[in-house]
């Protein structure tokens, strides 16, 4: 049986700029591996630095491996297949201000998957659009609006209005939900979770936060310094912590509470 | 039944729009584009207004001062110069050559200057990054000395000064693209709009052009005048448009001789590119300005 996705051996090494051909390659990542499946959440943690951003951007797409594979429902996924990628795996970005085009309508912008990735009539891509809007609570209305005429939390429902347009089967959270303050924050998850319900996808998060971890993640996988520490069930990791990181990547907020 | 409005509906200005609506506040702002537009239309329109052949010579009405003056002829609106030619035909005529010219040359040369720098932008491969760098090295010479070597190679003449101004002005136009596509080409949502599928057209023209439409706008007028100005200078200096063809800078030229004589000959000439490179430089810097303010806000 094929998971919905496998990670073999996914490595990412890059050359600063001011490097010579000779000196070594920086590692972001050592070859890791692992596996989702269908309706999971992961959790990806880990300092800054850690390498956790490289590795949700590789998997959205965004940048390219050096090394290993990843396989999606058994099959290869090639970067740079755009079209493969898209209807499989979507982003949402860590700045949901810049991440929106300023000069298009809202409209517009989720209408660009659609043109792109289906053969929708333009009457059938506003019906799509309009019905993704009203499922993150937004409205039909907003069709019209231009990013600088939204809140901030109302910028990120759009983002992930423009993640899951296309129904893929994997988003991939980058600290999406880093500069929501808490009662927003607590919106965007439980919206998560119902479009987790509603449609089955499968969350890939990189987050801080080791509250939302405890609160939604199925797995933790843990990166320190580009190396994969932990990767299994949450509760599991949650009960038997002995390595000083992991404690403190996921037990630190309850030490300032006290 | 008239069509009635019974629902308030809120209008939704696109950043554009915003810009344009703060420039139009300005009055300075609005009164130079308008000098500008109003310039153009008439310049456009000079075979047609022109009352007199540009070359004909009034033997009765040499040096005749202009028709606000005591002594002037209300048949010759501007006076006559010092071979009796009528001044207001010869301005009006002269302008295609001093402002029809340089917004042809401009149209040009951002079109080439363009398309190679937003493909530079775009494409990092070796082909148009050496190709643009190699633009970029012609921009340490300024464009009208560029224009004078050109001129010197080629000789002078209408076509030759034509393509010498076209030539120089395309690195800026490289340059400035380049840059700010390159600049938008990293931000997230042109990644989002890739990660969308779209394909490289799409992105350029519809994701990127319109969030570097102000910069590129920009550029435009600073060419223009730049251009204006490189025409002038060049007929001024006898390489460019040549004697018979009214031009504002050969007008200038010509009219030095006779400045004590017939100081109007001089005078009305300078003003005209005078009001016609200050109208294009104020458009500009308003809507810097109104970029700024958008910014801002």
């Amino acid at each position: 049986m094929s998971h919905l996705l496998e990670i073999r051996n996914l490595g990412k090494t890059f050359r600063s700029r001011k490097g010579w051909p000779w000196t070594p390659k920086s590692v972001a990542i050592e070859p890791l591996s692992f596996t989702l499946e269908a309706g999971e959440i992961l959790a990806v943690m880990g300092e800054t630095g850690s390498g956790k951003s490289t590795l949700a951007k590789i998997i959205g797409g965004v940048d390219t491996a050096t090394s290993g594979e990843i396989w999606l429902n058994g099959q290869r996924l090639h970067s740079h297949n755009y079209s493969q990628l898209c209807n499989n795996v979507r982003m949402i970005f860590q700045d949901s201000e810049n991440s929106l085009n300023a000069h298009l309508t809202i409209g517009k912008q989720l209408e660009e998957p659609l043109l792109f990735n289906t053969e929708l009539t333009a009457a059938e891509r506003q019906e799509r659009v309009n019905l993704t809007l009203q499922r993150v609570g937004m409205l039909r209305e907003h069709w019209e609006f231009y990013p600088h005429m939204l809140s901030s939390g109302q910028k990120q429902r759009v983002c992930i209005a423009r993640a899951i347009i296309l129904e893929p089967q994997i988003v991939v959270a980058d600290e999406a939900l880093v500069a929501l303050d808490p009662s927003v924050r607590a919106q965007i998850i439980n919206l998560m979770l119902d479009l987790q319900q509603d449609m089955g996808i499968s969350y890939i998060l990189v987050t801080h936060s080791p509250q939302i971890v405890k609160h939604i993640a199925d797995k933790i996988l843990i990166l320190y310094r580009g190396k994969m520490i932990v990767f299994d069930k949450t509760d599991i990791v949650l009960e038997d912590t002995q390595q000083p990181y992991v404690q403190q990547l996921l037990h630190e907020h309850l030490k300032q509470n006290i | 039944m008239p069509h009635v409005n019974l629902y308030h509906h809120d209008e939704t200005p696109s950043p554009l729009q915003l810009v344009w609506k703060s420039f139009r506040a300005r009055f300075l702002s609005m009164a130079a584009l308008y000098v500008l537009l109003a310039m153009i239309l008439v310049v456009l329109l000079s075979p047609l207004l022109a009352p007199f052949n540009t070359s004909t010579q009034f033997s009765d009405a040499i040096a005749l001062p202009p028709s606000w003056v005591e002594s002037g002829n209300m048949q010759f609106l501007f006076g006559t110069d010092d071979l009796g030619r009528d001044m207001l035909s010869r301005l009006l005529i002269g302008g295609l050559y001093s402002l029809g010219l340089p917004i042809l040359m401009v149209a040009v040369s951002s079109l080439i200057g363009m398309s190679i720098g937003a493909l530079a932008g775009i494409d990092r491969t070796i082909k148009y990054q050496s190709l643009s760098r190699l633009f970029d090295t012609l921009l340490s010479i300024p464009s009208f000395l560029m224009a004078l070597i050109i001129i010197a190679i080629l000789g002078t003449g209408f076509n030759n000064v034509a393509f010498a101004i076209t030539l120089s002005l395309i690195p800026q136009f490289i340059f400035v693209t380049r840059n700010a596509v390159h600049e938008e080409w990293h931000k997230d949502y042109v990644t989002a709009s890739r990660l969308n599928g779209c394909s490289k057209a799409y992105l350029l023209y519809r994701v990127i052009l319109p969030n570097v439409t102000p910069t590129l706008v920009m550029q435009l007028t600073v060419s223009l005048s730049v251009a204006i100005m490189d025409i002038a200078a060049l007929s001024f200096l006898g390489l460019g448009i040549q004697a018979p063809t009214p031009e504002w800078g050969s007008m200038l030229a010509r009219s030095l001789d006779e400045v004590y004589l017939s100081p109007w000959s001089m005078v009305l000439p300078g003003v005209t590119l005078f009001v016609t490179i200050m109208a294009i430089n104020i458009v500009g810097d308003s809507l810097r300005r109104a970029l700024k303010e958008r910014v801002n806000s």
